[in-house]
This record gives structure tokens, C-alpha cells and sequence, in this order.
């Protein structure tokens, strides 16, 4: 459904350089930021209380407040832990399930082109509209969620493991054999570790896709969890937790990525050179 | 020619002796068979054709076998359904309209998610102004904004719209950021030696160098967007594939629910093909670096 190019994923473009002048550019940057990210939630407060005052807008304050409330009531915690409990399940289930067919299509042409219709056409139904067919299935429940999450994260990382796998370079493979590597040594030493870049960028945008399933599930068909929280403080005009819950999201996908970067950048490191 | 009669051509050259080259015996059927086996343009199809049938059989049988046909309507109800719905056109009107506010919210978005992502690309003080917010706002899933959107809109095409400009602008902004980066040290060295100003150097290298980027963000960007535009026709709209989708839960009719499915495959497909065909084809002239998604 979606994709970046390797190169894209590692977003932070700041510091690039070396020596002494890079380490004050960065730090002018890492300042330019804390001002700009400071004078927003100043501007912020002064619009919601001086220049378009409503219910519908809630100040930066009055969302801080709602952020604390929240979470001493205790339900941020109840819904932050479900959704992120759903993520964590849908996307380890998601990843193994494409790692292994991603490997396993990538490797044998037969099955490639057996399964290619399916993976071409799934691939492309967007994953909240599973959301109708899974509660007719299996009703309005965790099954219905999980598996909305499991699909939004197994195609991705089986189309760029299989990418991955197909894209090795020729005279790698060919090395190894020369050097009396048996198929499974060819799999195991060269084919795996030159896929896993490729598979960590799968997961890194499965993670976004199943965030962005995860809310959409939650709203659609939900109890507890950030998206469920959001939708339903629609209906009391709690606007201020909404701006909180979009605030804990934005900052738990942020981190969710963040750990994919680091991963990325050091299995990069190592097997650049055959890109 | 089957690589048996291939390879006993090769041999009678290459022995050179004064017997005449045996005549060039006649495949067998069997030999036939396998040569067209190993021709990748029978192959394919072929292989294509046996999968559709196994998979689709599987599930015709299954459906009857275990009476889901509630449940887990076969194929036959399902594909009868798909044509009645294209016939009372009612797939084409749900189509029609969740691609015109994809298209209105994309347009924009894209619009806005270059402009920000060149801006961006080519201005450090703007990076380190704006990247914050950029990556606060792509970690914010598009609906969680469904709700403050509908407080401040309320159920209307505005607020659909505006979750799909949302849901397009950080993908392209940081696409085409990642594309001016990515341009070439050599080129901008070549173009400034040959006198070329800052302004000749971003319309003439910088910009078409990140079209290749932009494209792929766009392509990212329509796949995020049919998502929203479902859910958000889930939730609240009165026409639409994700609205079609929801009738079909609601009156427990799997067929129609699987008909929307179907629809929302194709149409998701298309589009997709669209932009790989742009990207191959604006792609050429400046190499983009790897794409892993290009299959």
C-alpha cells in the first residue's frame, strides 16, 4: 500500500558534516527547534485564549490539564496499554507472517507466481475497509481488531522482504557457491543478511500503517484504546482530550519509529554495499 | 524449438567430422509441452490461471461443504452480486464519488506537501523551524483528527476532504524533502561552474531531480488516502464505497460487503499502477536511488 525508499526512512537530514562545525550546526538546529516548538505552543495559547476563544479549541494549558486528569483517572493508561498491546500483537503476528512468506515467495519462482494475483490484489484493499467482513466474522470484538492490525502490516513486509530477497546481488550468490556454499549456507549467510534491510523497512512502514488501522478499528468498532477515546469524547465535546490523545499518539508513533530508525541505520551500515 | 534439438545441432558442428549431421530429429509432444512449460510467457499465464482456479474452487467448495454461504459467500453469489451492483450502477456512483474527494483532498495535499517539502529540502532555517512538526504530524494517524475535524465542520464534504489533505501532505513534504537532499553534489557543482544562479540551479537540477521523489510520497500518499476516505465513509457519510461497505455489515449481506471489497482492490490497484507508470517513466532521466516497491 505504501512505500519509501530506504533512503527516505532515515529523515533527519540535520548534521550532516564532520568535525567541530557539524557539532555546532547541530546544536544551532536542536536551539532553532526548541524555539520554534516553544513560540507554536505559545501562539497556540494565546490564539485559544485571546483571538478565537471556544469549547472547540481548547487552549495549550487546558489540554496539558485534560492530559493529567486523564491519566490519573487512570483510563489514558487503560487505553494507551490496549492500543499499543494491539499494535505490538497485530504487527509481531503481521511481521512473522510476512517474513516467512515474503522469504519463502521471494526464494521459489513457483510459489511467487502462484501466490502474485492475491498479494497483487489484498495488497491494495485498504485495511479498514477488512473492518466490515472481520465483525461479520467474528464479531465486534479483539479478533475483529487484531486482525485488521495483522493485515495492515503483513503485506508490506512481505512485498519488500520478497523485493529484498529478489534484488541480491547475483555475483554475491555466486561467491558463496564458488566457495562451496550449500543452498541453505547461501540462505542462511548471504540471502537472509542482505534481506534484512529491506525487511526492516517493511516493518517500519507496517508500524505507521498499524497505528493509523489501529485508531481507525477503535472508532469503528471499539470499547477502549487512544482511538476509542478520541471518538467517544466527541460526543461530550471534550475537545481538550481530544488534543491530549492526538499529543500521546503523535509522540508514541514518533518513539515506535524512532526505534526503527536506530535498527535501520546500523543493519545499513553493515550491508550497504550491495544496494 | 525445444533446447533438446537446440543443444544435438550444437554437437554435430562442433565434432566436425565428415558424416553427414544426423537429421535434426522431430520433437515429441511431450517435448513440446516442456519447452512451452519453460517459456515464461505461457509459464506465467498458465501458472496464474491453475492458482485462480485451485484458490477459487477451494472456496466455492468450502462455502458449500461447511454451509457458510451466510457467512463466507462463495465466489458465484459474490461475483453474481458485483454485476448486479455494476449493472443498477451503484458500484460505479459509490466509486465515482470516494475517487472525487480523494482526488479534491489529494490535489491539494500534494500541492501543499511539495511546496512544504522543497521549502524544507532547500532551507536549513526552515528545516530546523518546521521538521519538529513535520515529524510530530505524520505519527498522527489521519483519524484521530476525524473527531475535532467533525466538531469543527461538522458531518460535511469539508471535513472529508480536509482528513485527506492531511492524510497526502506529510508523505509528499517528506518525499520531496528526502528528493532535494538526495540530488547529486555533482550536478549542483557542474551547473554553478557553468554560471548557473541559486534560482538556475533549483529549477533546473534541484526540481527535476525530486520529481522522481515526489511521485513516490504521492503514490505513498493515494494508498494512506483510500483508507481514510473508507473509514471516514464508515463512520459518516450517506454515499461512498466505505458507506456501500457499511450497508452491507448493517443488513448482514456479505455479498455486497465483499463486492465493495473487490471494488476497492481494483480501484486501488489502478491507481497504484498509475504512479508506478509515472515514476518509470519521469524516474529515467534522474535515477531515484532503490526503490524497494516498485514490484
Amino acid at each position: 500500500m505504501s512505500g519509501v525508499s530506504p533512503s527516505v526512512a532515515s529523515s533527519s537530514l540535520a548534521g550532516v558534516g564532520g568535525g567541530r562545525r557539524a557539532l555546532a550546526d547541530r546544536q544551532t538546529v536542536l536551539v532553532l527547534s526548541l524555539v520554534s516548538i516553544l513560540g507554536a505552543l505559545v501562539l497556540w495559547q494565546i490564539t485559544s485564549t485571546l483571538v478565537y476563544r471556544s469549547i472547540l479549541f481548547p487552549s495549550f494549558i487546558k489540554t496539558a490539564g485534560a492530559l493529567v486528569a486523564t491519566a490519573r483517572e487512570g483510563l489514558l493508561l487503560r487505553d494507551i496499554s490496549a492500543t499499543l498491546s494491539r499494535v505490538l500483537i497485530g504487527f509481531l503476528v503481521g511481521s512473522v507472517g510476512g517474513v516467512t512468506l515474503g522469504l519463502l515467495m521471494g526464494s521459489v519462482p513457483l510459489v511467487r507466481t502462484f501466490f502474485d494475483p492475491y498479494l497483487n490484489f489484498f495488497r491494495f484493499v485498504t485495511p479498514i475497509a477488512w473492518i466490515a467482513p472481520a465483525t461479520i466474522w467474528f464479531g465486534v470484538g479483539e479478533t475483529s481488531r487484531l486482525f485488521l492490525v495483522v493485515y495492515a502490516t503483513i503485506f508490506i513486509i512481505l512485498v519488500n522482504t520478497m523485493a529484498g530477497v529478489t534484488r541480491i546481488h547475483r555475483d554475491r550468490v555466486r561467491m558463496a557457491r564458488a566457495f562451496g556454499a550449500r543452498s541453505w549456507q547461501v540462505f542462511v549467510y548471504i540471502t537472509l543478511p542482505a534481506t534484512l534491510p529491506f525487511i526492516l523497512t517493511g516493518m517500519r512502514i507496517g508500524m505507521g500503517n498499524s497505528f493509523m488501522t489501529v485508531i481507525g478499528a477503535e472508532m469503528l468498532a471499539g470499547n477502549n484504546g487512544l482511538g476509542y477515546l478520541i471518538y467517544s469524547s466527541r460526543i461530550y465535546f471534550k475537545s481538550d482530550v481530544m488534543f491530549a490523545t492526538i499529543l500521546i499518539l503523535g509522540i508514541l508513533g514518533f518513539f515506535a519509529d524512532r526505534v526503527f530508525d536506530v535498527a535501520q541505520r546500523r543493519f545499513f551500515w553493515r550491508y550497504r554495499a550491495g544496494h | 524449438m525445444s533446447p533438446n534439438a537446440a543443444s544435438s545441432g550444437v554437437t554435430a558442428r562442433d565434432t566436425n567430422t565428415r558424416r553427414p549431421a544426423p537429421a535434426p530429429r522431430r520433437p515429441t509432444a511431450w517435448e513440446h509441452v516442456r519447452g512451452a512449460l519453460q517459456d515464461g510467457r505461457i509459464r506465467t499465464p498458465l501458472i496464474y490461471g491453475l492458482s485462480l482456479l485451485a484458490v477459487l474452487g477451494g472456496w466455492q467448495f468450502a462455502a458449500h461443504r461447511f454451509r457458510l454461504l451466510l457467512l463466507f459467500p462463495p465466489p458465484s453469489a459474490t461475483f453474481e452480486r458485483f454485476v448486479a451492483l455494476l449493472l443498477d450502477g451503484s458500484i460505479e456512483k459509490a466509486s465515482a464519488v470516494s475517487l472525487l474527494r480523494i482526488l479534491a483532498g489529494f490535489l491539494v495535499g500534494s500541492l501543499a506537501g511539495i511546496l512544504l517539502g522543497l521549502l524544507l529540502g532547500s532551507s536549513r532555517l526552515a528545516r530546523a523551524l518546521l521538521e519538529p512538526y513535520v515529524h510530530f504530524f505524520r505519527f498522527v494517524p489521519p483519524l484521530a483528527w476525524f473527531a475535532p475535524v467533525l466538531l469543527w465542520f461538522g458531518i460535511g464534504e469539508k471535513a472529508r476532504i480536509l482528513l485527506i489533505v492531511y492524510t497526502t501532505v506529510f508523505a509528499v513534504a517528506l518525499n520531496a524533502m528526502a528528493g532535494v537532499a538526495a540530488v547529486s553534489r555533482n550536478k549542483i557543482r557542474m551547473a554553478r561552474a557553468f554560471g548557473a544562479r541559486p534560482f538556475q540551479v533549483f529549477v533546473l537540477i534541484t526540481l527535476p531531480a525530486s520529481v522522481p521523489y515526489i511521485f513516490t510520497g504521492m503514490r505513498v500518499a493515494m494508498g494512506n488516502s483510500f483508507m481514510t476516505v473508507v473509514a471516514a465513509e464508515m463512520l459518516a457519510a450517506g454515499e461512498g464505497l466505505g458507506y456501500l461497505v457499511n450497508t452491507g455489515v448493517i443488513f448482514l449481506d456479505t455479498t455486497t460487503v465483499f463486492s465493495g471489497v473487490i471494488a476497492l482492490g481494483i480501484l486501488g490497484f489502478t491507481t497504484d499502477r498509475v504512479f508506478r507508470w509515472l515514476i518509470r517513466r519521469f524516474g529515467g532521466r534522474f535515477t531515484a536511488g532503490p526503490f524497494a516497491f516498485d514490484q
